[in-house]
């Protein structure tokens, strides 16, 4: 009889079969082990993606706050304008703006003329920032017509936008008159006289204190600046931000124009959000040492208690490897049972808070990033979702490997006469 | 060379031995040993004498500290973890004084699963299964869980598992050790039976006379050494 006595494979597609048939049966065998494990493992993963799809919901929330009061999404200015100069400082040949947006296929802007200003009103006097504003286009970029509650937004050439706080610390209401002084273009003090036509408040009162606004050719009036403006505010999704603003500053020379970015333009919100993510790195990478943990822990019992299998099975000829990879199957399948019941619970949890959110008024009301709203709603992201299954399958792969491992190396002698 | 006076294995010097607390054990104390293609053969000696640790590397479970042990002419006595796991599933059949099935799995697939190990088809693993359940007379339990089972029984599907793979030596270390007296006998007559059927060669281990007695050929070990090697007229 001849026959090749060290050949075969260690891995075949029946015998995957049989050792997941093996470890789905172990699984069950002691099942409130394995429920206990699944239902830690699973827990982990609800929270991950929860927090995951709460953060999105308040970066969003973040974002439109921030954004949404004033900044818009990409701004165009003069090559050399600074955020914290004061000297008024015109864009060049703005008619050239307009058809830049359109190839760049941008709907929504809005030009500014923006300037400080002192506002005069009886005995009450306060500096702020005036702007200078086209109404309807105005309103693609900025909440601040929606929060206008008394008066108009669409101011006429004499009328001044102001905010509720502001007129109650100078002592007026809609109709009553206040003077303008600014410096012009020219640097001559100029003033003018203009009636309250609308009151608004966003709820944040650092902002409503010092923002005022004009018509923009009733600022162009006031400022002696003919029609020129100092700056275009641009709205679209924060994600083509980069893509939107390569593409304009491609027809517009750096030279005369600087296009600028939310995230160049409000560093401190994309660095809070960087920080958001770094810390729930952190608490995801806690997270899972821990889910580690747990899983390596009923591994290293189920190896321990199954001795005597591993080396019957060592004996009838299952190689390292075959060892290794009925372990990593039992490992896995309770990361798999985990991170389907931690999905299905989350995806429950995150369309809850998608609907209702969490309400964080107490929390928020002096904050800037939460003028838009501050019931926080949860956002799932689908990548997220695979992301975290992938993380928790890929974490119950690792915390198998060294039980599966031991188990490999077992000495079948010892493992055989193990009781 | 006819099958019948073939050498199947060749033990050469071998010794074994353990250092338990720095202090050393000979548990096997320089043993020659030929087996031929078709024995039916006893390892018999008191409780300590080595058969244990003879068994085990020959079923290359273990290795000698010193000596060679070949097998069909090729050197087993050295072999990588997965070069002896692949020798075993195809040429050795093993049978445990405990039985060691494994608990999750049936008594059909218990035995089944050598053939899964060898590769063998879904179609042809199901006949030679079932033939196998017949021929060892387990056919009624074959769905059954083996941890329903007695002892006697268990070893039967033990038995089976050893047989199906078609090895070329069975190793049984105390096979009756567990079981009573009639269920004992039972499974040596079950294995001398499929020893003439297939010519597979057999070597079991026992210090019980009435099972000793039942072997071709006897081999009395007592303290790692051969003190005895003996034909003897078939038992029983
Ligand atoms: N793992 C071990 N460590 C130390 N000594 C051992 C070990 N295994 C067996 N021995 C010793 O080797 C000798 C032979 O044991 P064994 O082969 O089990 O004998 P038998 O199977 O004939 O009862 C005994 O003295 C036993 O104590
Ligand atoms: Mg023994």
């Amino acid at each position: 009889m001849t026959r090749n006595l060290l050949s075969g494979s260690s891995f075949s597609l029946a015998l995957f079969t049989a050792h997941l048939q093996i470890a789905l049966r172990n699984i069950l065998r002691h099942r409130r082990r394995s429920l206990l494990t699944v239902a830690a493992v699973a827990f982990s993963v609800f929270c991950l993606i929860v927090f995951q799809a709460l953060i999105a919901g308040l970066h969003q929330k973040m974002m439109e706050s921030a954004l949404n009061l004033d900044t818009g999404v990409i701004q165009i200015h003069a090559a050399d304008f600074n955020r914290n100069q004061t000297r008024l400082l015109p864009l060049a040949n703005p008619g050239a703006i307009a058809p830049a947006l359109a190839t760049a296929g941008i709907t929504s802007f809005a030009p500014r003329l923006k300037a400080q200003a002192l506002i005069l009103a009886g005995r009450h006097s306060a500096s702020v920032l005036l702007s200078g504003i086209n109404p309807s286009q105005e309103a693609t970029i900025t909440l601040v017509r929606q929060k206008t509650s008394q008066g108009t937004y669409q101011l006429g050439p004499d009328q001044i936008l102001i905010s509720k706080g502001l007129a109650e610390a100078l002592g007026l209401t809609l109709n009553d008159s206040i003077t303008l002084m600014v410096q012009s273009l020219f640097g001559q003090t100029r003033t003018g006289r203009f009636t309250v036509g609308g009151l608004f408040a966003t709820g944040l009162e650092s902002f409503d204190q010092s923002h005022v606004y004009l018509s923009l050719t009733a600022a162009q009036t006031l400022l002696e600046a003919e029609d020129a403006i100092s700056e275009m505010a641009i709205s679209c999704p924060p994600a083509q931000a980069a893509e939107l603003a390569a593409r304009l500053q491609q027809s517009l020379p750096a030279a005369t124009y600087q296009v600028k970015v939310w995230q160049e333009l409000v560093p401190d919100l994309a660095q809070l959000m960087e920080l958001n993510d770094a810390t729930f790195r952190l608490l995801i990478l806690i997270l899972f040492v821990i889910v580690a943990m747990g899983i390596a822990n009923t591994m290293t019992t189920v190896i321990f208690e199954r001795f005597r299998e591993f080396g019957t099975l060592t004996a009838l000829g299952v190689t390292p490897g075959g060892i290794v990879s009925l372990v990593m199957t039992e490992s896995l399948l309770l990361g798999l049972f985990a991170a389907l019941t931690g999905s299905l619970a989350a995806i429950g949890a995150c369309a809850y808070l998608a609907r209702y959110g969490i309400d964080l008024t107490h929390f928020t009301s002096a904050n800037q990033y939460f003028v838009a709203g501050s019931v926080l709603k949860a956002i799932l992201i689908p990548s997220d979702l695979v992301l975290a299954n992938v993380i928790t399958l890929a974490t119950a792969a690792m915390a198998g490997l060294y039980p599966a491992w031991k188990a490999s190396r077992l000495n079948p002698v010892k493992a055989l006469s193990h009781v | 060379m006819s099958d019948a006076t073939r050498i199947q294995l060749t033990l050469r010097d071998i010794t074994r031995v353990y250092t338990p607390n720095n202090h050393q054990v000979q548990a096997v104390a320089g043993i020659n040993l030929i087996l031929r293609q078709g024995e039916f053969v006893c390892l018999a000696g008191p409780s300590g004498s080595g058969k244990s640790t003879l068994l085990n590397l020959i079923g290359t479970l273990d290795q000698p500290s010193s000596g060679t042990i070949h097998f069909d002419n090729r050197e087993i006595s050295s072999l990588s973890r997965s070069a002896s796991a692949l020798f075993r599933r195809s040429a050795i059949g093993f049978i445990f004084q405990t039985f060691n099935l494994i608990p999750v799995l049936t008594v059909f697939e218990n035995v089944e699963y050598v053939l899964v190990l060898q590769g063998i088809g879904t179609d042809e693993r199901q006949t030679r299964v079932t033939m196998m359940l017949a021929a060892t007379g387990l056919t009624e339990l074959a769905q059954r869980r083996v941890t329903e089972l007695s002892g006697g029984q268990q070893q039967r599907v033990a038995v089976a598992r050893a047989l199906i793979g078609n090895p070329l030596l069975i190793l049984a270390d105390e096979p009756t050790g567990n079981l009573d007296s009639t269920s004992g006998a039972a499974i040596l007559e079950l294995l001398h039976h499929l020893n003439r059927e297939h010519r597979t060669t057999i070597l079991y281990s026992s210090h019980d006379p009435r099972i000793i007695s039942l072997a071709d050929r006897v081999i009395l070990l007592q303290d790692g050494k051969i003190i005895e090697d003996r034909i003897q007229p078939r038992g029983a």
